[in-house]
C-alpha cells in the first residue's frame, strides 16, 4: 500500500539528491587551468628523444616506470634506443634536452596530472 | 525485496566479477604479472658481493669525515633533534656497536674509542625477509641491500627486523633540514625508510663509496668479497676481524679489525 | 536490516553523536598527520612502533576471541551460547576493522598500502597478516550478517554459511598467531624472540576478549534489555579465567627463562619493563599496575561466588582487560624496542595528535559495534 510522503521526507530526499549531484560533478565544474593545449618544445629541437614524439606523448609515463624498475631493481641502467643510441635511465637524461621540471609542468597542469617525482628527484 | 530484484542484483554482481576477472587476464600489464624473485637466503652464486673492512686501529677519534661525506652526497637531512634523526653511518662506543662482546676488563683504548656503525648489507638479511612489498631487497648481482623508495609503504617492519639499528625513517619532509642539496642524488620523501646504500650510484660509475674515499687515514677498505684476490679478502686473510652480532646468522658484509 | 540502526531512543542518538564528535577530532588529527608526517607522534628512530601498533596487537586478540563463542556453539552445539554468538561475531568485526585502521594510521605512505597486495611477498609476515585479517573480516561479516538475516526472516540459515563459520574457527587462531609471528621471528628483538609469544598472545586474547564480550553483553542488557543468558555469561567468565591463568603462567615462564639463564640480552627487556635498566624505568609503574590489577582480577574470577556476582564480575572483567591491554600494548610493543639494538635506552610518550587519532579509531570501532548490535538486538527481539 503506497503512503503519501511527508514533507520532511521530501526535503531530506531533495537535499540529499542535490548534495549527491554536486559531489559527483565537482571535478567537472573546475575551470581548466590552461585554455590552450600546450606544446612542449625541447631545448635543442635538433636532438632526437629516446623514443619518437608520438610514442612519448602517449607512453612517457610507462617508459619512466620501466626505467625506474630497470635501474633500481634490475641494475640495468642503460637504455638502448631502437636505432642503437645509449642513454642513462635517469630523469637527468630527459633534462639534458628538455631543460627542467617546467617542461613537464606545462602539460601536467593542463591535464591535471600530479605525479610526485619532484618531491624526491631534482627539478633540473 | 522481491525475488526479481534479488535475481537481477545477483546476476549483475556475478557479471561484474566475471568482467573484472576477464579484464585482469586480458590486460595483464598489471603488476600481478611482474615476477619478482629476490633471494633472501644463501649467497649470490654468481656476481659480486660488495663488502667493507673497517680498520678501527686507523680510525681517528673525533674525526667524522666519512659521516659528513656520506650525508652530504646523499642529501641526508640534519634535524637537530633525536626523535626525527636520520643517519646512514655514525660512530658509537664499543659496547653499543658490539653488545655481545665481553664487557669485562676491556682495554683502555677500546673503552675510549668510537666505532663506525652502518648498514651491514647482510648476506642473510632479516629486513628483506620482513618487508611486505619487497621495497627493500637484495640486489642479485652485487649483494647490496637496496631500498626502492617508490615502493616503500612506510610500515617500518624492516626497522623492527634489523638487529643493528641501521635504518632510519622519514618522520617528516627531509627537505626542510638539508643544508646544501647535492643535485647528483635525489632526496627522499617523508613516509619512507632509508639507510646506507653502499653508494651504489657511485659504484655504477666505478667510484668507491664516499666514506671510503674520504677517509684521510685509509681506515676503510671496500671490495668484492667474492673475489679471492681483492684487497678486502687479503685484509681478512691477514687480520682477525669481528662482526656485529654474528651469532644471529645474518652474515654481515662489514668486518672490523679491532 | 541496517535500517534497524536508524531507529533509536534519545540516549542511543546521544551516544552516536558523542562517538561522532570523538571521531571528528581523530579525523582532524589524522589529516594533520597526513600532511606533516608521523613526526606528529612520539615515535622515534629507536622506538619506531608505538601506540597505534600497540592497539592493533591488542585488538587482533579481541577479534580472534570470537572463536571462544563460535567454537562451542557451532562445533559442539553448546546451545547456551545461542544469543551471545552474534555479539561475539560483531565484536570481532568491529575489532578487525579497528586493527586495519590502526595499521593504516601507522603507515608512512598509506596511499601505497595496496603495494602489499600488488607485490605479494610470502616470506613477509606482514603480508600474511594483511591477508588473514581481511579474510577474517570477510568471514565474520558474511556469516554474522547472513545468520542474522535468516533469523530475521524466521528461516534456517543457508547451507553454505556452515563451512564459512567452520573456516572462521581455525582462521581466528591463525590471525593472532600470524600477528605473533610478526614479532617472534625478528632476530634482533630479544623480548619478542620467544616460542612462547604466540601461545601467550592467544591466552591473553582469550582472557581479554571474553571479558570484553561479557562487559558488552551487560551493557546491552542494561540499555536494551537484551539478555544473553546467565549460563552464557558464566561459561564465558570460566573461559576467561582459565585463559588468564594460562597467560600469567606463560609470563612466569618468560621470567624464569630470562632470569635463571641470566643471559643479559634475554633479561634486558624484562628488566627495563619491570625493574628499570641503567637507571631508566619509564614503564615500571605501568607493568606493576598491570600485574597487580591482573592478579586481583584473576583472584576474583577464581572464586565462584564472586565470579557469578555481577558487580564483582564487571570489576574483574575491567581489570583483566586493563591488565592485558597494558601488558600487550604498552609492555610488549614499547618494551620490545628497549633497549635498542645498540643497547641504548630511548623513551616513548605518545603525544596529543597520536592520542586523538587513537581515540578516534576506537570510537569508529565502537560506533560500528553499536550499529551492528542495534541491528542484532532488533532482529533477536523482533520488534519491527
Amino acid at each position: 500500500m503506497r503512503r503519501v510522503m511527508k514533507i520532511r521526507e521530501r526535503i531530506l530526499i531533495f537535499c540529499g539528491l542535490a548534495l549527491f549531484l554536486f559531489v559527483v560533478s565537482y571535478a567537472f565544474l573546475q575551470e581548466g587551468k590552461a585554455k590552450k593545449i600546450p606544446t612542449p618544445v625541447a631545448k635543442s629541437p635538433s636532438e632526437q628523444c629516446v623514443e619518437s614524439r608520438e610514442y612519448m606523448r602517449a607512453n612517457h609515463m610507462l617508459l619512466l616506470n620501466d626505467w625506474r624498475h630497470g635501474a633500481v631493481r634490475e641494475g640495468e641502467r642503460i637504455h638502448v634506443t631502437p636505432d642503437g643510441r645509449k642513454f642513462e635511465k635517469n630523469l637527468s637524461t630527459c633534462f639534458q634536452c628538455h631543460g627542467s621540471r617546467g617542461f613537464c609542468v606545462r602539460c601536467h597542469t593542463y591535464a591535471s596530472a600530479k605525479p610526485n617525482c619532484f618531491s624526491c628527484h631534482h627539478e633540473m | 525485496m522481491n525475488d526479481n530484484r534479488r535475481e537481477f542484483i545477483r546476476k549483475t554482481g556475478l557479471g561484474v566479477l566475471a568482467g573484472l576477472g576477464a579484464a585482469s587476464g586480458i590486460f595483464s600489464k598489471s603488476s600481478f604479472a611482474t615476477g619478482e624473485a629476490q633471494t633472501t637466503h644463501g649467497a649470490s652464486s654468481s656476481g659480486k658481493r660488495w663488502g667493507m673492512v673497517i680498520d678501527t686501529r686507523k680510525c681517528r677519534e673525533g674525526c667524522t669525515k666519512c659521516i659528513d661525506a656520506c650525508h652530504e652526497v646523499h642529501n641526508v637531512p640534519d634535524f637537530d633533534n633525536a626523535k626525527d634523526e636520520i643517519k646512514w653511518i655514525w660512530k658509537s662506543p664499543y659496547e653499543n656497536v658490539f653488545p655481545g662482546e665481553s664487557k669485562q676488563f676491556v682495554s683502555e683504548e677500546t673503552r675510549e674509542k668510537s666505532y663506525l656503525a652502518l648498514c651491514n648489507h647482510c648476506d642473510n638479511p632479516p629486513c628483506v625477509r620482513a618487508c611486505p612489498t619487497k621495497a627493500t631487497f637484495k640486489r642479485s648481482w652485487d649483494g647490496i641491500i637496496a631500498m626502492d623508495y617508490h615502493r616503500c609503504i612506510g610500515c617500518r617492519f624492516c626497522m623492527a627486523a634489523c638487529p643493528y639499528g641501521s635504518r632510519s625513517f622519514n618522520w617528516r619532509d627531509p627537505r626542510e633540514a638539508i643544508e646544501k642539496r647535492d643535485q647528483a642524488y635525489p632526496t627522499r620523501e617523508r613516509g619512507v625508510v632509508e639507510k646506507c646504500n653502499f653508494c651504489s650510484e657511485r659504484l655504477a660509475q666505478n667510484l668507491k663509496p664516499a666514506c671510503v674515499e674520504t677517509c684521510p687515514e685509509g681506515a676503510l677498505t671496500f671490495g668484492d668479497l667474492n673475489d679471492p684476490e681483492s684487497e678486502v679478502r687479503m685484509l681478512l686473510e691477514k687480520n682477525h676481524t669481528l662482526q656485529r652480532k654474528s651469532e644471529l646468522g645474518t652474515r654481515p658484509s662489514v668486518f672490523y679489525i679491532i | 536490516m541496517i535500517e534497524k540502526a536508524l531507529k533509536g531512543n534519545r540516549s542511543y542518538w546521544a551516544w552516536i553523536v558523542i562517538l561522532l564528535v570523538i571521531i571528528s577530532a581523530g579525523v582532524y588529527s589524522y589529516i594533520n598527520q597526513l600532511t606533516t608526517g608521523l613526526t606528529l607522534t612520539g615515535m622515534s628512530r629507536d622506538v619506531s612502533w608505538g601506540v597505534y601498533i600497540a592497539q592493533f596487537t591488542f585488538l587482533v586478540g579481541v577479534a580472534a576471541s570470537a572463536v571462544m563463542v563460535v567454537l562451542p556453539y557451532y562445533l559442539h552445539d553448546y546451545k547456551a551460547f545461542g544469543k551471545i554468538v552474534i555479539i561475539g561475531e560483531f565484536l570481532a568485526v568491529a575489532a578487525t576493522i579497528m586493527c586495519v585502521l590502526f595499521i593504516l594510521a601507522d603507515l608512512g605512505r598509506p596511499d601505497r598500502v595496496l603495494n602489499v597486495m600488488l607485490y605479494p611477498t610470502p616470506n613477509s609476515m606482514l603480508f600474511w597478516d594483511a591477508t588473514v585479517l581481511n579474510g577474517y573480516l570477510l568471514l565474520n561479516v558474511v556469516s554474522g550478517w547472513t545468520v542474522l538475516g535468516a533469523e530475521r526472516k524466521g528461516v534456517p540459515p543457508p547451507k553454505w554459511v556452515k563451512p564459512v563459520i567452520y573456516l572462521s574457527i581455525p582462521w581466528a587462531f591463525s590471525i593472532h598467531t600470524v600477528t605473533a609471528f610478526l614479532y617472534a621471528g625478528l632476530p634482533g628483538r630479544h623480548l619478542w624472540l620467544t616460542a612462547v609469544l604466540a601461545p601467550r598472545f592467544l591466552a591473553s586474547a582469550f582472557a581479554a576478549g571474553p571479558a570484553i564480550l561479557i562487559l558488552v553483553s551487560m551493557i546491552l542488557k542494561k540499555t536494551t534489555g537484551f539478555d544473553a543468558g546467565k549460563q552464557a555469561i558464566n561459561k564465558l567468565s570460566v573461559i576467561a579465567t582459565y585463559a588468564a591463568i594460562l597467560n600469567f603462567f606463560l609470563l612466569g615462564m618468560e621470567f624464569f627463562t630470562a632470569f635463571y639463564s641470566n643471559i643479559p640480552s634475554h633479561m634486558h627487556g624484562l628488566q627495563y619493563l619491570f625493574f628499570g635498566l641503567h637507571g631508566e624505568g619509564q614503564l615500571v609503574p605501568w607493568m606493576w599496575f598491570s600485574i597487580s590489577v591482573g592478579f586481583a582480577s584473576l583472584l576474583v574470577l577464581l572464586i565462584p561466588r564472586l565470579r557469578t556476582s555481577s558487580p564483582w564480575l564487571i570489576a574483574a572483567c575491567i581489570g583483566i582487560v586493563v591488565s592485558i591491554w597494558i601488558d600487550k600494548g604498552v609492555g610488549l610493543i614499547i618494551g620490545g624496542f628497549v633497549p635498542s639494538p645498540l643497547e641504548e635506552i630511548v623513551g616513548y610518550t605518545p603525544n596529543l595528535n597520536e592520542i586523538l587519532i587513537t581515540f578516534g579509531i576506537w570510537s569508529i570501532g565502537i560506533l560500528i559495534l553499536t550499529v551492528l548490535l542495534k541491528v542484532a538486538v532488533a532482529v533477536k527481539t523482533q520488534d519491527d
